[in-house]
């Protein structure tokens, strides 16, 4: 498998906050990964520095090219959903096809009248006519039209309700499912795109505290539910985090052999949600 | 090419109401001031004229006034006709040069009128062009296109300066045609000729050519205010007026406090201002504050390209 994204040492700093310290990763092709992380973290300076918005220090290749210097010709190959908010409000919906028809070369048309043609969007509407739901159906739309290689989702879902959500992922997932499209998703929601996703990066206080592919998990956490006889022999192996759970408690540990553990009682793998606030809370991040 | 000429339509779409219905909007209202003026049969008309008019068909109502001009006279008639027949009128009795340039003296006032609009309308867009997609953070939208930073400023400029003002002068022509198509009626049922009295006199393709000139002169005379207004757009995160002041003034105020001169203040002042038909600038455009125009102008679209590209988000 190629290399899609590769950061080495990336930093950016607003004034005396360093939204990004020193970050590495990288991202193969045909991953889905999931660029998780609380408020103010840092996964929208990491996505827009992917994308050539924003200047930043340290290396960083995106499909073979530095974004701050060529975000033009990468656009070409990136598409970009930043949450709802951003198709300008005066556009109309069959004005937006005819600019990324013109302007986008690997656009492709009718794909995309045939997806608006599946939901209840009128073409002669304007952005601001619509409901937050169909904006955020209306960009997808346009983003799915383009061949693309590597697909960025900025909270792609936020604000929109239940509905919308799920047959927002829905709809990623079969359009992408049988494609090599990299995707990367930041959002902070996390449960809903847990079944998506191949790859997890956990981003808190400008850094990376979790890079794991999601089949290595299994075998680097674990979660088991101790009784109270148990709890002080748990807590010599040193579990990461532990919460209260119908009078036992649910503990994860990180690399600790199977085996030791099982004595405690059933282990499994815990679900990205907790393991994101066992690390945050590992991290300080959550207090 | 495409893309390009798609940047240029965008912004006709974001910017309907003052590229488009506000010229329709004048060219509407001025076409029925037109339309009631020339049929409104005026009681009596009092109206001064300067120059030499043949006095045959009006009575002289009081000589030179004191001190005044010597060719300036007041006429007063009572006349049964309406505007339109006392102006094809007048027309008639005045030899071909005065006719002309009493049709000129019209047309020009309907340009002067569309002019003046357009200069506000350019200014306001390249003013807030750069600006308010980073406001409504539909700059994530544009940028996430294949378009280059150098390629979104270039056409956002090429849209103030030639593709509105293109439409502008379209609804120029069009209330110039209908003003000498009203005339021409007048003409109808007496023994005056339209083309003589009226078309032939009014010089329209020259005029036109002589309007489209000075559009492209303007668009190299002005750039550094062009230049001036995008850098601001491309730079302000708001009171992008007082910027866009503010920096002018400024360097005037330094000037004035190291030198007694004056060259800065004048040079900005020329240059905000377009040339129009009554200056004489001929001498101008092929001068050192052309040139210096032009390459201060350049320097402001590259830096505002440079802003463009660091742009972000409110």
């Amino acid at each position: 498998m190629s290399t899609v994204i590769e950061a080495q040492g990336m930093s950016k700093s607003y004034g005396n906050f360093n939204a990004l310290d020193k970050i590495s990763f990288s991202i193969q092709a045909g991953s889905i990964v999931g660029l998780i992380g609380p408020n103010g973290a840092g996964k929208t300076t990491t996505l827009k520095a992917l994308l050539g918005l924003i200047q930043f220090e340290g290396d960083l290749s995106v499909l073979g090219a530095d974004p701050r210097k060529s975000r033009h010709s990468l656009m070409e190959r990136v598409c970009f959903i930043a949450d709802v908010g951003v198709l300008p409000r005066w556009l109309k919906v069959s004005n937006a096809l005819d600019f990324a028809a013109e302007v986008h070369p690997k656009f492709n048309r009718q794909r995309a009248e045939k997806m608006l043609a599946a939901t209840n969007i009128p073409m002669n509407k304007r952005v601001k006519q619509l409901s937050k739901g169909m904006v955020t159906q209306l960009h997808l739309s346009l983003v799915m039209a383009i061949d693309v290689e590597l697909l960025i989702l900025d909270e792609p879902t936020l604000g929109l309700d239940i509905l919308y959500r799920k047959s927002f992922y829905e709809r990623l997932l079969n359009d992408y499912c049988d494609k090599q499209t990299s995707i990367i998703i930041s959002t902070h929601q996390v449960e809903e795109i847990e079944s998506l996703l191949t790859h997890l990066l956990f981003i808190d206080d400008g850094q990376i505290i979790l890079d794991s592919a999601m089949n290595d998990l299994a075998s680097q956490y674990a979660e088991v539910l101790v009784s109270p006889d148990d709890w002080a022999r748990a807590d010599k192996m040193a579990p990461i985090y532990s919460r209260d759970l119908l009078g036992k408690k649910a503990m994860i540990f990180e690399n600790v052999a199977a085996d030791n553990l099982a004595i405690l009682g059933d282990v499994s793998v815990p679900s990205v949600a907790d393991l994101f606030v066992a690390k945050m809370r590992n991290n300080g991040g959550v207090k | 090419m495409k893309a390009l000429a798609m940047l240029t339509r965008r912004e006709f779409w974001e910017h309907r109401n003052t590229f488009v219905a506000l010229p329709a909007i004048v060219v509407a209202v001025l076409f029925s001031v037109m339309l009631l003026g020339m049929a409104y049969t005026p009681p009596s008309i009092n109206f001064s004229v300067q120059g030499n008019i043949d006095s045959d068909d009006f009575s002289v109502q009081s000589n030179i006034p004191p001190g005044g001009n010597q060719q300036q006279y007041e006429y007063h008639r009572d006349f049964t006709g309406t505007w339109a027949t006392l102006l094809v009128t007048q027309l008639q009795a005045t030899d071909s040069d005065t006719r002309a340039q009493y049709l000129s003296v019209g047309l020009r006032t309907i340009e002067g009128i569309l002019s003046l609009i357009l200069y506000l309308v350019t200014l306001s867009f390249l003013l807030n062009c750069l600006l308010t997609d980073r406001r409504d953070r539909s700059i994530l939208f544009w940028k996430s296109m294949p378009v280059s930073d150098r390629a979104t400023v270039l056409m956002k400029l090429f849209t103030a300066v030639i593709a509105v003002p293109l439409v502008y002068f379209a609804g120029i022509a069009a209330i110039q045609v209908s003003w000498l198509f009203l005339l021409s009626l007048s003409t109808a049922g007496t023994e005056l000729s339209a083309w003589e009295t009226i078309w032939a006199p009014a010089q329209l393709l020259t005029h036109w050519l002589d309007y489209l000139a000075l559009v492209l002169i303007n668009i190299l005379w002005c750039l550094p205010l062009w230049g001036w207004l995008l850098v601001v757009s491309a730079y302000a995160k708001s009171v992008q007026l007082i910027w866009a002041l503010g920096g002018p003034i400024g360097l005037i105020f330094v000037e004035r406090l190291v030198s007694d001169q004056g060259r800065v203040q004048g040079w900005i002042i020329q240059h905000c201002s377009p040339i129009t038909r009554s200056a004489d600038m001929s001498d101008q455009l092929l001068s050192i504050n052309m040139l210096s125009a032009l390459i201060a102008g350049a320097a402001m679209v590259a830096l505002a390209i440079l802003l463009r590209g660091r742009a972000d988000e409110l």
